[in-house]
């Protein structure tokens, strides 16, 4: 608890932190309206393209806005303690330092959370007011969303939700590993580009071991869990590099 | 209470030892000081006792290894020497120690108290990279008093301050261990560990030297010395050491005299008409005590006192082994500036007979390094 305090306190007092989280919601929105006037006109979208629009994936790194956000606060907190080593002295124990990284994990975890959350949010409102008449693209979503006559898109938002705290989380042990936030953030274009790569060749395999009826979620679940067994293996390896270290 | 035993840090390939052998305790109610120069082993030493560092030898505070202590920061209240910032140069003071607070467990309101304790609360609201050197200090102090602990472990705490934070620095930790604290610092001037210390302990190379209560540490190594400047130093000189004064040349137009006291000097000089330019009191340290030189330290590196002059040529004897020199060159009779019966410095002497010839089983060493 009293890690978790400092952590809390840490990252409120820090300008990066009022600064990455403002930016990001606003780069998604404008991200969403770009994507929407690009495609307004084309045919209706599914549920999982909406989700995967509100939550303004870009095209190139397909990972959510909110997810190299929290990404980049999670590297800057693990390259905080390493640039001004205040605890050093209290971190000898091996456990303080799991302490204080599980504690990272939660706040960022968190942070990431609310996030996305936000953003969708931010995004939904903006395409309404923005684009009213957009009728085509984004409002399928947009309708469900609002009326909740159709639940498909919040139950499709599960998908960049998992991602986003699992890619923000990844880079928390990721700067320790590369002893630095650089190293940290430069993570996330990697993790970003996994699903993608990881998809198409388990999806074939799955297929010819007869396993992909039984896969809950289908093909949309493989991303996510691609991203949350790098995750775990990151933090493996840390747990691994730290054990006979005296310091983070 | 902290008991050290047998602290030792040594490095793979030959590289000489940081740290060899240091067993000491510091006792509440004392200020100990771990005294030497750069490179002499203090840092080594605190991190070592904290654990920070893999070495050889037992460190307990109360009873109990640094490590194993429940809360550390309620224990020990630590200070190392960082090169970097002591904390994100845009945070606000207040801000910093309220984080930290939140790490040792302690209510934020005592925050507030230590800022005030340590004289900081007008800039509690600056950005750290905003405070001068001796403020920073401070907070580091403050955070390390967080918890508030009755041991203080501080490496180098007045190390390149002011003199007014330092006087500071000085009073608060003489004030701690007057409570009941005990209190570690390293230190590298030797005036400034005799003002602060009740127990001084001197570690050179590695290697403790000794290990004195304030008093007697005072009497070996710190005596009186006026420094003299003028044109006319070296005329001076000599008056002086008519006087009895031993006299040592420090640079171009310096002198530093012991024996007579500062106005006596000052007499001498307007006697016989000699301009000065300074004359100044001042503490002089002397030469630490000479270790023996173990043999296994002497085969992997001579430990050899340093040549001021590069014309000097350095003999290396391996135990066991003879040299026999002949003077060949003249004295310089210009240079005999000083003559002190016991020179503390080699440089300020006449100089070395140059070149010496070595029997073949002495190991001729030409300064080179």
């Amino acid at each position: 608890m009293r890690t978790l305090v400092y952590e809390a306190r840490r990252l409120a007092g820090l300008r990066s932190t009022w600064l990455v989280l403002p930016v990001t919601v606003a780069a998604a929105a404008a991200l969403t309206v770009m994507t929407a006037r690009h495609h307004m006109g084309t045919a209706p979208l599914s549920p999982a393209q909406a989700a995967h629009r509100l939550s303004a994936v870009p095209p190139i790194l397909p990972l959510p806005l909110a997810a190299f956000g929290a990404g980049l606060l999670g590297a800057l907190s693990y390259g905080h303690e390493l640039r001004y080593p205040a605890l050093s002295a209290c971190l000898v124990p091996l456990r303080r330092r799991l302490r204080l990284l599980g504690a990272k994990l939660l706040v960022i975890a968190a942070l990431a959370a609310a996030l996305l959350v936000v953003t969708v949010l931010v995004d939904a409102l903006v395409l309404e007011f923005v684009l009213p008449g957009a009728g085509g693209p984004a409002a399928p979503g947009i309708d469900g969303f609002r009326s909740g006559r159709g639940p498909e898109p919040v139950a499709a938002l599960w998908r960049p939700l998992v991602m986003t705290v699992v890619a923000a989380c990844a880079c928390v042990p990721a700067a320790g590993l590369l002893r630095g936030a650089v190293g940290g953030t430069l993570v996330l274009p990697l993790l970003a580009l996994l699903p993608a790569v990881v998809t198409a060749p388990a999806a074939g395999l799955l297929h010819r071991g007869g396993a992909w009826p039984r896969m809950p979620g289908g093909a949309a679940a493989l991303g996510p869990l691609a991203l949350t067994g790098v995750a775990g293996v990151l933090l493996a390896t840390w747990v691994a590099v730290q054990l006979p270290r005296r310091t983070m | 209470m902290i008991q050290a035993t047998g602290l030792t840090k040594t490095y793979r390939r030959g590289r000489s030892p940081a740290l060899i052998d240091l067993t000491f305790d510091a006792p509440p109610g004392q200020v100990t000081v771990l005294l030497g120069p750069g490179g002499a082993g203090k840092s080594t030493a605190v991190r070592l006792l904290l654990g920070l560092e893999d070495g050889r030898g037992t460190a307990l505070f109360g009873g109990r290894p640094f490590r194993g202590l429940h809360r550390p920061e309620r224990r020990v209240g630590v200070v190392l020497q960082h090169r970097r910032p002591v904390g994100h140069p845009r945070r606000r003071a207040l801000g910093h120690l309220r984080m930290l607070a939140a790490a040792a467990g302690v209510p934020a309101r005592r925050a507030d108290q230590l800022l005030e304790q340590t004289r900081l609360t007008a800039v509690s609201r600056h950005r750290l990279r905003t405070l001068s050197p001796g403020a920073e200090r401070r907070l580091a102090l403050a955070a390390a008093l967080l918890g508030d602990p009755e041991i203080l472990l501080l490496d180098g705490p007045t190390e390149g301050l002011s003199p007014h934070d330092t006087l500071w620095f000085r009073a608060f930790l003489r004030a701690f261990a007057a409570s009941g604290g005990t209190v570690l610092v390293t230190c590298s001037d030797p005036a400034e560990a005799a003002a602060l210390g009740d127990r001084v302990i001197t570690l050179d190379r590695g290697r403790t030297v000794a290990d004195q209560p304030v008093g007697e540490f005072v009497r070996d190594r710190l005596r009186p010395e006026v420094t003299v400047r003028g044109p006319q130093a070296g005329r001076l000189a000599d008056l002086l050491l008519e006087h009895g004064a031993e006299v040592r040349r420090e640079d171009g137009t310096g002198i530093a005299v012991s024996g007579l006291a500062r106005s006596e000097i000052g007499e001498i000089a307007y006697r016989h008409g000699i301009l000065l330019h300074e004359l100044a009191d001042r503490i002089a340290e002397q030469p630490a005590p000479q270790l023996p030189v173990l043999a296994s330290d002497a085969v992997h590196r001579p430990r050899v006192a340093l040549p001021a002059d590069p014309e000097e040529t350095v003999v290396v004897l391996r135990p066991g082994a003879a040299v026999a020199a002949t003077v060949v060159a003249p004295l310089h009779a210009d240079r005999g500036l000083a003559r002190v019966p016991d020179p503390p410095c080699p440089g300020a002497t006449d100089p070395m007979p140059s070149p010496s010839r070595p029997e073949p089983s002495a190991a001729l060493t030409p300064w080179s390094e």
